[in-house]
This record gives structure tokens, C-alpha cells and sequence, in this order.
């Protein structure tokens, strides 16, 4: 099937006319005005993904955007397409298309979305992909399939499991050199070493924001609410490197910086501090609601804006970037997980976790248990597992999440005596 | 270091675990290949929406069923299998559980080009070093030639029995070549390629008489048992050739025997495996349309284990391909447990009544 720009420029339309309708949306608290610059940025760059003579990269979630910035093309993380498409709610058709092709209910949620939107010929088109290990199972594979179905190369990133091996780093950094040399002769253009050692400056300059902002949440009582610090999804999102970050997360510190210094709360009187582990329902805002509106529990922290790898030298880009990958604690055996989460707990002063586990998705899902029963080795802090789903809204049951959290706050409540 | 012995078996799962580096060791391969029954104590450490025969695997570790290995090695082939090396770990570590088995992790990337291949080759060194340090023991280049040399015949064997699949009358079910490939990797390689030898002699003189019914391919999850093929079998059909790791992908290309380096040779031809797990669609869809007409099959039977995220994912596409090719398809998604057998017979039935 032959796309042609008029077609674009009414999918442009129709994500304008959504995302507009996004931004203004009822929300049970008033944004930060950096919160509503990240979601203009992030969708300001779908809509560019949709353009004539954008060069648009799909990558998974932990290809690393700097390259793919570096190359002048857009990175398309094209799970976030599926976070947005749920946002606006247009993710149930985009799933039945999906399960008509034969894709299982079981599996993940997020790449069947994806499979629906290509089959609908609603997805900007790539001129590339990359894809990682990690995670998971299912990204390599479709996007080989992708890769067959729009006659495009595809390029996969093996990110050792031993990443604390001596020989990782230098593995990765192997790879990382090829596919960008590799995406660069897909753009016709020879590949600009030091443009990307300017966008790994850029990088450095937001993650110093965000590692900021980050230290700034430790404040009791919190100044920011889970419910919106969870969309920055510091650890993978699309932006890292790109000027639009770095004036994101510098207006972010000024916030909670300015919110401190006036004693303004998230969340008033706080009776409970959360760490949340794993993304966020993104058809509606009612658990976080639920939890900081009603229950007055804020979600201090989020295990998906944890920042874990060092600042990267700009001299020695593939090498950095192959660190900051391999300091991602999802990867090898789960005791890097639960180190992290009991650090979380302590910078964070946590009550209580609840680790999100939806359905379809198996690599973090299956750290639950594991994760759970190390950190008991290690302190006494309660630990939820909660059956929600991140894309599916029809597999969400507003009543039965609440009965869920109520007993959980109850257990808090009872410890706290 | 003490000179290898012969002695003990290493447990492992996925087919891209290299037999040779076990042989090396002075160590018996055996594959661990599942009970086939319920899990319940499994689901203390894992999610029940996992992979059912990591988690029989997990079960049988801690029921004890795998009490006679001196370790296993564990390889990272699917989100599933990484988190199972945590739990398995976890599970014998239990002080009631006696002295604790050493679980070992290799490292398999998804693609097989040179960067892939090296990193491959590095990931085997760092298991042979902890394979050396934790069985006291040197896995000496000599030591790996001589176990590929064995295993290379153990291929060559199997190759010829499966191709005598490919007559119009084959002298062997389904289900026997499952038994006999099944047997292949969990017993004494000499031993086994002796006894291949009296097999082949028998049956490539064999004349086969009988009607024979649709002739078809089995693909997909690891099967444990021959249960799914028998019942194929009972229902008038012969399964010809099977895409299974735990059928004809287990002997699907040799080692180089020559090569000045073995751990680089046995990465390139682990990795060759063309099973599903591999990001290469394209490869892995030219080998399965190969075999689907090198064994002039009539229809394929998909079959998933329920969430068994590699195969669901690559299901449709191939299904299409298959199609578009003219093979009708068949999916059939089930626990690693035949519990909906009626179920099963019944679209199994309609299924070889409609091939004719």
C-alpha cells in the first residue's frame, strides 16, 4: 500500500486534533509548566516523525537516541507510540487489528498495539530500525518482521547479560559503532563523529538536570506528584540528547526547587510515600488519583527515572554509550534490581512498593517475586505486586484496583501502628 | 588442575548450549527436557504466565528430580530462561536442599554475523572458565576438538536417519525419531553413535509396507515428550520432519572440525541454529520452506506453549508464509502437558481429514 503525503498530512491532522485534546484534558492537579513541555516536545517529535523527508528511526526501548539524533533522524521509540495511542484513546482498535492478525491476548501489550498500528498503516514509516536484547524477547522479533514488511533495514544491539564482565563494555561499544555507521550510509551521509560527541555533551548537560531533579524529590513532603514525575521516564525516554531535554529537566529543577523553597507539597498532608516499580496505566490517571487524591499516599519515586550510569566522556562516544547501557539494573541476574530498589528505598524514605505487573510482559513481571523476596532479606518495607494493565483498557477494573490498594494502605497503616 | 575425567552429568536447556564445552569438562551433556506435569511450588519464585517448561524445569530443581547433575547450565534464550537461572539458583541455595549445585549462565546473542559470533566466543570463555575453576578441571583446546569430532558424528547419524524421512513409506514414526533424538542427548556420545549405526544399518534395508497419511511438519515451542506427535500419529498422519529444538534443530549443521580456533567454530555453528529465538526472520523462514519441501510435506501444525512469547510473536508471519507458500497451517497452543486432548484430537482430526 502506497502512502501518500495528503494521507500524511491528515494522520498529522487527526494526532494534532488528539494531542490537543490530550493537553487540555480535566487532570485532578495543575501540571508543571516543564511536565507540559515534555508532553508538547514528545509529540511535537511524532508529528515530525510523520512528515515528508523526515528520516524516522524505530527503535526499542533501550537503543540509544543520541546516535540516531546524530544522524539528523528522528528516533521513533515505537512503544511510546503505544503509551500515546492509549493516551488518547485509540489503542482498542489498534489491539483487535492485532488479534485479528493472530497476535495472542497474552502477550505484551505494547508491541501487539504497535503490530495493530502498522497493520492499520497508522505508524510513520521508518527508514530504519534498531532494536536491543533488552528488553525483550518480543522486540527483536518484530521488529525482523517490521524489517521484512516495509523493505528496510533492521539492526540489532546483543547487550551482554554479564554486563559488569570486563568484556562487555567493549563488545557493545563494537556494535554501537557499527549501526551507526551502518544507519548512517541508510541516510546518504557519512557519519559525524563529532556531532555525536556534541549531542553526548547535551546528553551529560540533562541527565546532571534530571539527576538533580531526582535529588530534589528525596524532600519530605514530596514536591511533585508520581501521577506526572512517572511520564519523564528518565531511564528510556526518546529525547536523551536532544536540546529539548535539557531545557525540559532545567525547568523541572527550577520547579521543585521554587515548590521547596515555598513549602508547596504534591500531595498534603502526606501520609504515605510510595516507590512504583515498572511504567503506568496510560488510558486514565485514576490509580495514581486514587492513591495521592483520596489516600493521600504520594508516589515519591519511580523505579523508570532512576539514573544509574556515570556521565559519558564526549572523546570516547561508543564506550560511553555502551556504560550507560550496561548500568541498566533490569540487566543480568536480579540481585543488580534489588539492590537498586533497596537504595530507592532508602534515598527515597519509602513506606511501601507496589510494583506494577501487567499481564503480557515477562521480563519484569518475572523479577517480582525475586526482587521481593531479596529485599526482605534486607529490610522490612512491604512490597505489593498489582495486576494492572499498561495499554489495554479493557482489561481494567477501576473497582478491583481500589479494593486492592485499600488493603495495601491498610497493611501501612497497621504497621505504622 | 586434575586431568579431566569422565565422570558426572551438566544438565542444560536450550540446544545453543554447546554439548562440546560439557565434553570438554570430562562431563556428560544430558538435556533437560521436563516432566510434563503441573507446577506448584514453581510459582513461589516465577509468574504463572510463564513459559510452562521453565517453569517444569524450575519444579523439577526443586523437587529434586535433578539431584544426580553436578550443575546445569543455564542459557539466557528467552526472557523466561534469564529469570530462571535467578530462581534455579535461588532453589538450590535452600540449606534442605542439600549441598548446593553449581547453576551456570551463558550469554546467546540473536544474530550470527561477526560481531555476534565474537561475543558469542567471549561469552563461552567466561563459561569455561567457571566451569573449569567450579569442576577443578582444564577444558583444553585438544579436549574440545576431540568432543566435537564425537558430536559431529552424533549429527551426521541423526542427519541420515532423518532423511530417511523423506521416502514415501519412511521406516520410522514421528514419534519413535522423537524417542531416539530425545535419547541422543541424554546419553554416553559413544555410545550413542553405535548404536545410530545399528539403527541406520537396520532400517535403510528396511522395506515399509502400509498406507501412509498426510505427511506433515511439526514446528515450534520446545516439546518434552512425544505425546503431541503420537496423538498426530494415532489420527492417521505421519509427522516427516519436526522444527523443534528438541527435534531436527538439535543435529542442524556440523562444527568446522579444521578450524585453528574451536570455541570461534562452535560459536558460529551455535549460533547458526535456526531456531525462532533468532532475530534473522528472514533465515529462519528460508530454512522452514527448505525443509517444508526436502520432506514434501502436506501441512504444518504450529504449535505454542501458552506464553511462550517467541513463538506468538512469530506465529502470524510465518503462518503467512507458509500460506502464501501453500501449506496449510495448523496452530495448536497448549501447557506443556496435554490436558485439552479431546480438544486437540478434534482440530488435529478436521485438520488431516481436510488435507486428504
Amino acid at each position: 500500500m502506497t502512502i501518500v503525503e495528503d494521507q500524511r498530512k491528515r494522520q498529522r491532522e487527526f494526532f494534532t486534533l488528539q494531542f490537543q485534546k490530550r493537553l487540555k484534558r480535566p487532570r485532578g492537579y495543575s501540571p508543571l509548566k516543564s511536565s507540559q513541555a515534555r508532553e508538547r516536545a514528545m509529540f511535537r517529535l511524532l508529528l515530525e516523525s510523520f512528515r515528508e523527508g523526515s528520516s524516522v528511526v524505530w527503535k526499542s526501548t533501550f537503543v540509544p537516541s543520541e546516535i540516531i539524533y546524530s544522524l539528523g533522524a528522528i528516533p521513533l521509540y515505537v512503544e511510546s507510540f503505544s503509551a500515546v495511542a492509549s493516551a488518547v484513546d485509540i489503542c482498542p482498535p489498534m489491539l483487535d487489528a492485532s488479534e485479528r492478525c493472530g497476535y495472542s491476548r497474552d502477550s505484551c501489550t505494547f508491541l501487539r498495539a504497535v503490530l495493530g498500528a502498522s497493520h492499520k498503516d497508522i505508524l510513520p514509516r521508518p527508514d530504519a530500525l534498531v532494536s536491543t536484547s533488552y528488553y525483550c524477547d518480543g522486540d527483536p522479533k518484530i521488529f525482523d518482521i517490521f524489517a521484512e514488511e516495509y523493505k528496510k533495514p533492521h539492526f540489532y544491539l546483543h547487550v551482554p547479560y554479564a554486563a559488569e564482565a570486563g568484556w562487555a563494555v567493549d563488545a557493545l561499544a563494537e556494535q554501537l559503532e557499527e549501526v551507526a555507521i551502518e544507519l548512517a550510509k541508510v541516510m546518504g551521509k557519512p557519519f559525524n563523529r563529532e556531532r555525536l560527541s556534541e549531542i553526548i555533551q547535551s546528553s551529560n548537560e540533562a541527565r546532571r538536570y534530571l539527576l538533580k531533579a531526582n535529588e530534589l524529590r528525596r524532600h519530605v513532603p514530596s514536591p511533585m506528584l508520581g501521577c506526572e514525575a512517572i511520564d519523564y521516564i528518565a531511564s528510556i525516554t526518546q529525547l536523551w540528547g536532544s536540546p529539548e531535554l535539557v531545557r525540559i529537566s532545567r525547568l523541572l529543577c527550577e520547579e521543585l526547587e521554587e515548590r521547596i523553597e515555598k513549602g508547596v507539597a504534591a500531595v498534603e498532608p502526606e501520609q504515605f510515600r510510595f516507590l512504583w516499580c515498572h511504567l503506568r496505566p496510560y488510558y486514565n490517571d485514576e490509580v495514581f488519583n486514587y492513591l495521592e487524591g483520596h489516600h493521600k499516599a504520594v508516589v515519591a519515586f519511580e523505579s523508570v527515572n532512576l539514573i544509574t550510569w556515570k556521565e559519558m566522556d564526549p572523546g570516547k562516544p561508543f564506550k560511553s554509550l555502551a556504560e550507560k547501557l550496561l548500568a541498566n539494573p533490569a540487566i543480568g541476574p536480579y540481585e543488580r534490581m534489588t539492590r537498586e530498589v533497596a537504595k530507592m528505598v532508602k534515598d527515597y524514605q519509602i513506606d511501601g512498593i507496589i510494583w506494577m505487573s501487567p499481564w503480557g510482559c515477562r521480563h519484569f513481571n518475572s523479577m517480582a517475586q525475586l526482587v521481593k523476596d531479596g529485599l526482605r532479606r534486607e529490610m522490612d518495607v512491604p512490597f505489593y505486586i498489582l495486576d494492572l494493565e499498561c495499554i489495554d483498557k479493557r482489561n481494567y477494573s477501576k473497582e478491583q484496583v481500589r479494593t486492592r490498594l485499600d488493603a495495601f494502605i491498610e497493611v501501612l497503616a497497621g504497621k505504622r501502628g | 588442575m586434575k586431568p579431566a575425567p569422565t565422570r558426572g552429568k551438566i544438565g542444560y536447556l536450550s540446544i545453543h548450549v554447546p554439548e562440546e564445552i560439557i565434553l570438554g569438562a570430562g562431563r556428560l551433556p544430558y538435556r533437560l527436557l521436563g516432566r510434563g506435569k503441573p507446577v506448584k511450588r514453581a510459582s513461589a519464585y516465577l509468574p504463572k504466565t510463564f513459559d510452562p517448561s521453565v517453569l517444569d524445569s524450575l519444579e523439577g530443581a526443586i523437587e529434586g528430580e535433578y539431584s544426580f547433575l553436578e550443575g546445569v547450565i543455564v542459557a539466557n534464550v528467552s526472557d523466561a530462561h534469564r529469570r530462571l537461572y535467578d530462581a534455579w539458583r535461588v532453589a538450590w541455595a535452600t540449606p534442605d536442599r542439600g549441598e548446593p549445585k553449581k547453576v551456570f549462565f551463558l550469554d546467546v546473542p540473536k544474530g550470527a554475523d561477526a560481531l555476534r559470533v565474537r561475543a558469542f566466543s567471549l561469552a563461552l570463555s567466561a563459561l569455561m572458565r567457571e566451569m573449569e575453576v567450579a569442576l577443578d578441571v582444564r577444558i583444553s583446546p585438544e579436549g574440545l576438538r576431540e568432543a566435537i569430532g564425537l558430536c559431529n558424528e552424533t549429527r551426521i547419524l541423526l542427519q541420515r536417519l532423518a532423511r530417511l524421512r523423506r521416502q514415501k513409506k519412511p521406516p520410522l514414526s514421528g514419534h519413535d525419531f522423537f524417542d531416539v533424538v530425545s535419547w541422543a542427548q541424554r546419553n554416553d556420545k559413544s555410545y550413542v553413535n553405535q548404536r545410530l549405526r545399528l539403527i541406520l544399518q537396520e532400517l535403510e534395508t528396511a522395506r515399509c509396507n502400509g498406507a501412509v497419511g498426510p505427511r506433515l511438519m511439526l514446528t515450534g515451542s520446545p516439546l518434552g515428550s512425544p505425546g503431541l506427535i503420537s496423538l498426530i500419529e494415532r489420527l492417521g498422519a505421519q509427522v516427516v520432519c519436526e522444527d523443534l529444538c528438541t527435534g531436527m534443530q538439535y543435529f542442524s549443521d556440523l562444527v568446522e572440525e579444521d578450524s585453528p580456533e574451536p570455541l570461534n567454530a562452535l560459536a558460529r555453528r551455535y549460533l547458526d541454529i535456526p531456531t525462532a529465538r533468532m532475530a534473522d526472520t528472514r533465515a529462519r523462514w528460508g530454512y522452514l520452506h527448505k525443509l517444508a519441501e526436502e520432506y514434501d510435506v502436506t501441512g504444518v501444525i504450529y504449535f505454542t506453549l501458552k506464553f511462550d512469547d517467541i513463538y506468538l510473536f512469530e506465529y502470524p508471519f510465518i503462518r503467512n508464509k507458509f500460506q502464501k507458500a501453500g501449506y496449510p497451517v495448523l496452530l495448536i497452543e497448549a501447557e506443556n502437558f496435554l490436558t485439552n486432548v479431546g480438544q486437540i484430537e478434534t482440530r488435529v482430526q478436521a485438520f488431516t481429514e481436510m488435507l486428504g
